[in-house]
C-alpha cells in the first residue's frame, strides 16, 4: 500500500520525530511503500502545514493520491495548542476538521505513543468525533488501548497494539516505547491509588451511610 | 557473505571524478573496508558539483569493487534572497538566529529519499558512518541512529563550524574519526565531543611509478615549475596564489611557472598570463606525475583538516610550500620537516626562491616527506585504525 505518514519529522531529532520515524520504519517493513509529509525544514518527502484547519486541508488534498494516511499524533499534531479560550475554540475546530478529513480518508490511521502527550486528552464529544474518525487507533500498549475504549473514543477491534520494535539494533526504540507506557502506566496507578484512597476516606467518616439530604 | 559487520557510509558525492579531500577518504575508506571482509553500503546523492548540486549521476543502486552504491536524487535548495544574505552573514562571522540556521542549511540541498532509506534500514546496519560535518547528508543522517553512528567531521576553523545548528553532529554520534591533532584540538574547542572520539587520519594511495618525463612531454612543459591541484576556489586560496605568484614573478623574477590541475575557473590575470598553465582535470595517474615533475606543490589553504595533495606530494618526493596560517599544514611540516611555510606573499616569493635556488636541499626534504607518509598515512595503518575503533564500537 502507498501511504503518507503525517507527523514531526527530523530535524531536530526529539521524542516525537523519533516515534515518526520508528512508524515510519514499521510499515515500511511490513512492505508498504510510505512517504512522509511534515514541516517545512524537515527531511520528509513532502512539506507543508500539518498543524489546525490549514494542515487537515493540506493533508486531504495530498491523501487523494494515496491508499491511506497515518496520523502521527502528539503534543504538536494535528491540534493547535495555546492556552486559553482562543485555544480551546482553536482544539475544538481542529478535531472537527481533523475528523472530517480522517473520515474522507481511505485507511486512515492514528498511530499514538503516548495518550497524556495530547492537549485536551481525548476526552469530550469533539476529540471523540477526532478519535472515531480513523479507521484504525494505534497504541503501543493494553493500558493506552483500554483508555480510549473507556473514553468512548473507539470500539476495541479497531485498535491495533503495536509491539515494540525488535531489530537487530531495536533495543533504542524499544525502550523509549516502553519507558512511555512504564510512565503512562505509573501515572495512571497513582492517579487510582488516590482515587481508592479519598474512597476509603469517604467510607470510613461517620456520616458516610447517611442518606443525601 | 561477510561476517565482520554491515556499515553504511554516507557521503554527499561519490565518483572518481569528483574532487574533495572528505569525498576521497570516504570513498577509499569504503572500499579497503570491503575488501577487508565488511559489508558496505555507501549511500551517496546524484550530485557531483557541490555548488548546483545538480543530478548528474543516474539514481539506483550499483555494485564497484564489493561496494554497493546507493545513489538518491538532490532536492536541490531555494537559492533564494534570503538564503544568499544568511550565507552572506555567515561568512562575515555574523552571529545568526537558529531560523536563520535552519534556514541555511535546508536551503542548501538536501535528499529525503536518502534519508527516507536511512531510516527504514537503519537497524541493518551495525553502524553507520557519515562525513563531512557541514553537509545535510550529515547534519540530518546523523539524527537516524546516533548511538551506531561515526562521524568522520573533516573539520576547518571557518565561520560554518561555528554554526549551533552543526554541533549536534559534533556531540551527539557515538563516535568522532579525526584526520589530524589540529583538527581534533579544533573539535574540542567547537562542541562538547563524546567520550568515544579518535584520530584515525587518512590513508592515501601509493602510486606504483611516476612518470615525471613522460608527464612533461605530454603537456609540453619545460620549464620548472611548482604545482597546484585540486579545487580552484577562494576557500581553497586559488586567488590569494595568483596574485602572490604574480607578486613573486614581478618583484623577484622567480625562475618557476604555475601549473595547475583541478576543476574551477582560473580566471588568471593578464599579466602572468603565460606563466600559468592550465591542464584541466587529469586522472589520477597524470596527476601523480604531475607531483613528481614539479619543484614543490603550493598549498595556500586554510580550510584543511588533513591535505591530500600535500601527502600526495610527498609521496612523489616533492616538498610542500605551505601557509602557516592553517594549524594542519603547520602541524604535518613540523612533524615531517619535509615542508616550508610562508605567511604573505613576501614569504611566499622567498620559499618560491629557494626551492629555485636549492634543489639538493629541497630533494632531502622531500625525502623526509616521504617517510613521513608512508609511517603514517598507508590504508593499511589507518584502516587497522578504523577497524579497532568498529570493534569497539559493535
Amino acid at each position: 500500500m502507498r501511504l503518507l505518514v503525517v507527523g514531526p519529522y527530523p530535524p531536530p531529532s526529539g521524542a516525537e520525530e523519533r516515534q515518526t520515524m520508528t512508524t515510519v520504519r514499521r510499515l515500511a517493513n511490513d512492505g508498504d511503500d510510505v512517504e512522509v509529509l511534515s514541516l517545512i525544514g524537515s527531511a520528509a518527502h513532502h512539506r507543508g502545514a500539518i498543524t489546525g484547519t490549514a494542515g487537515a486541508l493540506d493533508v486531504w488534498r495530498r491523501a487523494r493520491s494515496y491508499d491511506g494516511v497515518v496520523l502521527q499524533v502528539g503534543t504538536r499534531v494535528p491540534l493547535r495548542t495555546f492556552p486559553g479560550r482562543r485555544g480551546r475554540i482553536a482544539r475544538l475546530v481542529d478535531c472537527l476538521a481533523w475528523g472530517i478529513v480522517l473520515r474522507m480518508s481511505k485507511g486512515s490511521r492514528i498511530v499514538v505513543s503516548d495518550l497524556d502527550a495530547i492537549p485536551g486528552s481525548f476526552g469530550g464529544r469533539t476529540g471523540r468525533f477526532l478519535w472515531s474518525g480513523a479507521s484504525r487507533v494505534v497504541v503501543t500498549s493494553e493500558l493506552s488501548k483500554q483508555r480510549l475504549v473507556d473514553a468512548g473514543c473507539c470500539e476495541p477491534e479497531r485498535i491495533e497494539l503495536a509491539v515494540a520494535h525488535t531489530g537487530p539494533h531495536g533495543r533504542w526504540d524499544a525502550g523509549w516505547e516502553l519507558a512511555t507506557d512504564q510512565a503512562t502506566a505509573e501515572a495512571v496507578i497513582v492517579e487510582r491509588a488516590a482515587r481508592d484512597r479519598r474512597a476509603a476516606a469517604r467510607a470510613r467518616r461517620p456520616d458516610a451511610q447517611a442518606p443525601a439530604r | 557473505m561477510s561476517t565482520r559487520g554491515r556499515l553504511a557510509f554516507v557521503a554527499p558525492r561519490y565518483g572518481l571524478d569528483v574532487l574533495g579531500g572528505s569525498e576521497a577518504v570516504m570513498r577509499e575508506a569504503a572500499h579497503g573496508l570491503a575488501a577487508r571482509g565488511w559489508d558496505i553500503d555507501l549511500l551517496t546523492t546524484c550530485a557531483r558539483d557541490h555548488y548546483t548540486w545538480r543530478n548528474e549521476y543516474e539514481p539506483g543502486t550499483t555494485e564497484i569493487d564489493g561496494v554497493n552504491v546507493h545513489r538518491f536524487p538532490v532536492e536541490a535548495g531555494t537559492g533564494d534572497r534570503a538564503h544568499t544574505q544568511i550565507a552572506a552573514n555567515i561568512h562575515y562571522g555574523m552571529r545568526l538566529s537558529m531560523d536563520d540556521q535552519r534556514v541555511w542549511l535546508d536551503g542548501l540541498f538536501r535528499v529525503p529519499a536518502l534519508f527516507h532509506h536511512l531510516v527504514v534500514n537503519a537497524d541493518s546496519y551495525d553502524a553507520i558512518v557519515l562525513s563531512p560535518y557541514i553537509w545535510w547528508t550529515t547534519v540530518v543522517g546523523a539524527t537516524v541512529a546516533p548511538e551506531r553512528t561515526i562521524v568522520m567531521p573533516c573539520l576547518h576553523d571557518e565561520p560554518y563550524a561555528r554554526l549551533e545548528i552543526l554541533h549536534p553532529t559534533l556531540s551527539e554520534p557515538a563516535m568522532l574519526w579525526f584526520l589530524t591533532e589540529p583538527e581534533h584540538e579544533l573539535a574540542h574547542r567547537i562542541a562538547p565531543l563524546p567520550a568515544r572520539h579518535l584520530v584515525t587520519g587518512s590513508g592515501v594511495p601509493i602510486p606504483s611509478s611516476y612518470d615525471a618525463e613522460g608527464f612533461r612531454k605530454r603537456h609540453n612543459i619545460e620549464r620548472p615549475f611548482v604545482l597546484f591541484a585540486g579545487r580552484r576556489e577562494g576557500g581553497k586560496g586559488w586567488n590569494w596564489l595568483l596574485s602572490a605568484f604574480q607578486f613573486a614573478v614581478e618583484n623577484y623574477d622567480i625562475p618557476l611557472d604555475l601549473v595547475t590541475s583541478g576543476v574551477g575557473p582560473i580566471g588568471v590575470p593578464g599579466e602572468i598570463a603565460d606563466r600559468v598553465i592550465d591542464l584541466g582535470f587529469l586522472d589520477d595517474d597524470e596527476v601523480s606525475s604531475a607531483f613528481a615533475a614539479a619543484s614543490a606543490y603550493v598549498q595556500p589553504s586554510t580550510n584543511e583538516s588533513f591535505s591530500r595533495t600535500a601527502m600526495e606530494s610527498w609521496l612523489a618526493n616533492t616538498p610542500v610550500i605551505a601557509t602557516r596560517h592553517s594549524e594542519v599544514l603547520r602541524w604535518h611540516c613540523e612533524r615531517s620537516g619535509a615542508g616550508v611555510l610562508f605567511g604573505d606573499e613576501y614569504e611566499f616569493a622567498q620559499c618560491l626562491a629557494f626551492i629555485a635556488g636549492a634543489p639538493e636541499v629541497a630533494d632531502t626534504m622531500a625525502e623526509q616527506g616521504r617517510a613521513y607518509v608512508l609511517t603514517n598515512y598507508r590504508w593499511e595503518v589507518v584502516l587497522d585504525a578504523m577497524e579497532r575503533a568498529l570493534e569497539e564500537l559493535l
